[in-house]
């Protein structure tokens, strides 16, 4: 049976012992700063399946529980009903349309913030060669995807008393000529100026 | 979208992944794609890659159109939380496709695809890639013993 995409209320999901949270890839607290910023979409899509009766949930539990947090009513699940053909969704869970979730890959430019966080905090110095080397870059970028004369870098600050970067840009995410030479840019960073612990919520390799 | 693809016998690194044995179908190499939750569901229920949509969402771009994948995992998984953390498409997602090793290679050949081109100024040493442009992406589906799986978070 083909997977189902709902959007369900985050009450109607628990965890189980039998499907224990194996991702060590994130680290909750800056996942969860990450997931606070403002966002164009809905958090990232848990996986979930019935099980005596539930829907638990398999992969994603740091979603869920970021969803839980941030006091997000409800969570988009892909859902896997297993053996449980006659299982009734919860109250409130409804189908996601293929169709948006096809239109929303489709998106060329998105509105995003990204969250870096580092092993000490950056001085003021630090400080300005992120906005130059690593807020920068978005504007240097050469993409067909956005007029060439438009400001992609919007903001950048440093919360957390400089242990934590946010910055806000057009991002040409249907552009993937350029993530390799961000990728460097930042390693060159973190090696070179201040250690990225994590970006975006996962650890930074 | 251009398309990258690591052989297992690549520069040596720390995630190279080695052929997997099976008995019934030999040695295997396996590739990371990263992309959407979407995309992942839709690649795995349908064990391909969806090559009408990638013709249609590419066509417009300037740069090459095909299918990125790494035989690095951290490399796939870069990928898809830039792209994708913002939660289009369900989020970021990685797709683990196992190839039968002989076939990749008699596809490599007959394909005249490169294969294990350095990535330009990598940023980790001995990262490679494989550009598989759109037209032998139909080639790449009908790989005999080709496995498309979601890989978990």
């Amino acid at each position: 049976m083909a997977t189902e995409w709902l959007d369900m209320p985050v009450t109607a999901i628990s965890e189980d012992d039998r499907y224990p949270d194996s991702d060590t890839r994130h680290i909750y607290e800056h996942l969860l700063f990450q997931c606070s910023l403002p966002r164009e979409f809905p958090l990232p899509a848990i996986k979930a399946r019935v099980l005596d009766g539930k829907v638990v949930v398999t992969s994603g539990h740091k979603f869920l529980r970021i969803a839980k947090d941030l006091k997000h009513p409800t969570i988009r699940v892909i859902l896997d009903r297993g053996d449980a053909v006659s299982f009734s969704l919860p109250v409130g869970a409804r189908p996601i349309a293929r169709e948006d979730l096809q239109r929303e890959t489709e998106v060329a430019v998105v509105r995003q913030h990204q969250a870096f966080f580092f092993e000490e905090p950056l001085s003021l110095e630090e400080q300005k060669e992120f906005e130059v080397e690593i807020g920068g870059f978005f504007d240097r970028l050469r993409t067909p995807l956005i007029d060439a004369n438009q400001r992609r870098l919007l903001s950048v600050s440093f919360p957390f008393e400089g242990s934590c970067a946010v910055l806000e840009a057009l991002v040409p995410v249907g552009d993937h000529s350029w993530p390799e030479s961000y990728r460097k840019a930042c390693q060159r960073f973190s090696s070179g100026v201040k250690k990225i612990v994590s970006f975006v919520g996962a650890r930074f390799a | 979208m251009a398309c990258a693809v690591v052989l297992n016998n690549a520069a040596p690194s720390a995630e190279s992944v080695a052929a997997i044995s099976d008995s019934s179908q030999g040695e295997y190499v396996t590739f990371y794609h990263g992309t959407s939750a979407y995309m992942a569901d839709e690649m795995v229920t349908n064990q391909s890659v969806n090559i009408d949509r990638l013709a249609s969402y590419q066509s417009s771009k300037s740069f090459d159109s095909g299918l990125y994948m790494s035989s690095q995992e951290s490399t796939a998984n870069y990928y898809s939380d830039l792209l994708f953390n913002g939660g289009q498409g369900g989020g970021p997602a990685i797709v683990q496709i196992d190839v039968p090793a002989e076939s990749f290679n008699d596809f490599v050949n007959s394909s005249g695809i490169s294969v294990e081109t350095p990535v330009p100024h990598p940023p980790v040493p001995g990262q490679t890639e494989t550009f598989v442009p759109l037209n032998q992406l139909n080639g790449f589906n009908n790989i005999n013993g080709i496995r498309f799986s979601v890989k978990g978070n």
